[in-house]
């Protein structure tokens, strides 16, 4: 009869009680735990790091594949940060804004230029759901809503640093006093085209945008060289400046501007016919970008009123 | 506690033991991947010989771990995101690894802190999901059921 050594003995022992060796190839055991897509953990993993990467067409499309892919959709959306719909005039958008109007609470950054098809009752309830992170809201060439959509940007949107208003005729003398009244944080602000507001209160707006850095006005024409002396006076920090089409400005209000802002670093004076070199060659030694290429043999004035600031005030 | 690979030429093994009452030796720079044991090991201040209980994963997603971890640290050099991609579905693919494999090794990633196979396996989930085109597609590809009644479905 075949004995078994002492130390054989413990070592069946022990393989009995542990569980087989095996490749990786087959390492599966033979009743594996269900697991779904949506076992995984929603706050943890799913939501922040898999919904991050997906588009709003893949968040609309799991919501139509399941009653529980609906709540983790919608789920993500709460979520999102970021919305972009700029240039999106697809024939279905107004529905499927409503479903973000009504989901998104967290949105920081709002993209909604060119949407000819948003209008107030549209964006009002999500501009209620997400007024208190709101960073940068886009609304160049939203031509089908009014100043009652700003109201709430400009009173409520406590964080906000961005603001385009691009085209937007609608923007009335009244919405900017309410913005100098309660936004006085803002970095980038874009107002090119709107030729309904005033020179006046342009003027008082400037007074209160110290942190401005990136500025539009072109095609403004209530934009003369004594906005730009506010601009130069309170908004130092100016980096970037467009003032494409300000017919009204000269060099007296540019000199104005560019002394008092050492930080520009691009100014945009195309079809600004009383710029001249005069104030723009100095500017050439300050390595600014600057749109309009030196022509040679350029007049130094393009007429004796350049050595004048524009006098008359639009309203 | 912090060993690079260099350090490993007469390596120090950390026992970690999964929900079976397994025990997988893991040498101390594959765990230094795992936030979760690294923490644990520096909070407790405990002997490396000291077993690590891990309650939630199963033995053989363990191994998956760690040979994940072992890959990561074989190919230090390529951190890019569709590199550490290329060898999320090589581990997959060494495994015959369906989505069921996925979701269990994104569970013990999320576990364990592994941040470079979390990493890894939400973009490979995250391009699943791209990659199909419509509702339908997003069906069949995770096996869903579509339970919505059409009287809810929304324009």
């Amino acid at each position: 009869m075949c004995t078994l050594h002492p130390e054989e003995e413990a070592h069946l022992a022990a393989m009995a009680l542990s569980p087989s060796p095996r490749t990786l190839d087959s390492s599966r055991p033979s009743t594996p735990t269900p697991c779904s897509l949506f076992d995984v953990c929603w706050d943890d993993v799913l939501i922040p790091q898999v919904a991050v990467y997906l588009t709003l067409k893949d968040l609309f499309n799991l919501r139509c594949c399941s009653r529980t892919a609906k709540k983790f959709a919608e789920a993500a959306m709460e979520k999102r940060q970021e919305l972009h719909l700029s240039g999106n005039n697809s024939s279905n958008i107004e529905d499927g804004f409503r479903v973000l109007a009504r989901c998104c609470r967290r949105l920081e950054v709002l993209h909604l230029a060119c949407c000819r098809w948003l209008t107030d009752d549209l964006l009002l309830p999500l501009l209620a759901n997400n007024k208190q992170r709101l960073v940068a809201v886009n609304l160049n060439e939203c031509i089908n809503i009014t100043a009652l959509s700003l109201q709430p940007i400009i009173v409520e949107c406590k964080e906000l640093r961005v603001l385009k208003l691009s085209k937007c005729q609608w923007l009335t003398t009244g919405a900017v006093d309410a913005l100098t009244l309660h936004q006085s944080k803002l970095v980038e602000f874009d107002i090119s085209y709107c030729g309904a507001i005033g020179e006046r209160c342009l003027i008082i707006f400037f007074r209160r945008l110290n942190n401005l850095t990136v500025l539009s006005l072109a095609n403004t024409p209530s934009v003369t060289d004594q906005v730009l002396i506010q601009i130069g006076n309170y908004c130092r920090e100016l980096e970037h400046i467009n003032l494409i089409g300000c017919a009204a400005i000269s060099d007296y209000g540019v000199h104005a501007l560019t002394v008092h802002c050492p930080r520009i670093r691009t100014l945009l004076i195309r079809r600004c016919p009383r710029v001249t070199e005069r104030s723009l060659a100095p500017l050439r030694q300050r390595c600014l970008f600057i749109d309009r290429p030196l022509l040679e043999g350029a007049h130094n004035a393009y007429s004796l009123n350049d050595f004048y600031p524009s006098s008359f005030l639009v309203y | 506690m912090s060993l690079t690979p260099d350090d490993c030429e007469e390596p120090k093994f950390v026992q970690l033991k999964t929900c079976e009452g397994f025990i997988h030796d893991v040498e101390t720079c594959l765990v230094e991947q795992m936030g979760t044991v690294r923490d644990m090991l520096l909070l407790e201040c405990s002997d490396s010989t000291d077993v690590i209980p891990l309650a939630k994963i199963e033995w053989w997603i363990m191994k998956m771990v760690i040979h994940w971890c072992r890959l990561v640290q074989d190919n230090s050099a390529q951190k890019e995101a569709r590199d550490r991609s290329s060898m999320f579905i090589e581990l997959l693919e060494e495994a015959k690894g369906d989505d069921e494999v996925v979701f269990q090794l994104l569970l013990a990633a999320n576990y364990l802190n592994v941040e470079s196979l979390l990493d890894a396996g939400t973009q490979y989930l995250a391009d699943a999901i791209t990659t199909c085109g419509s509702a339908e597609e997003i069906r069949n590809r995770f096996n869903l059921q579509n339970d919505i009644p059409s009287d809810e479905y929304e324009p």
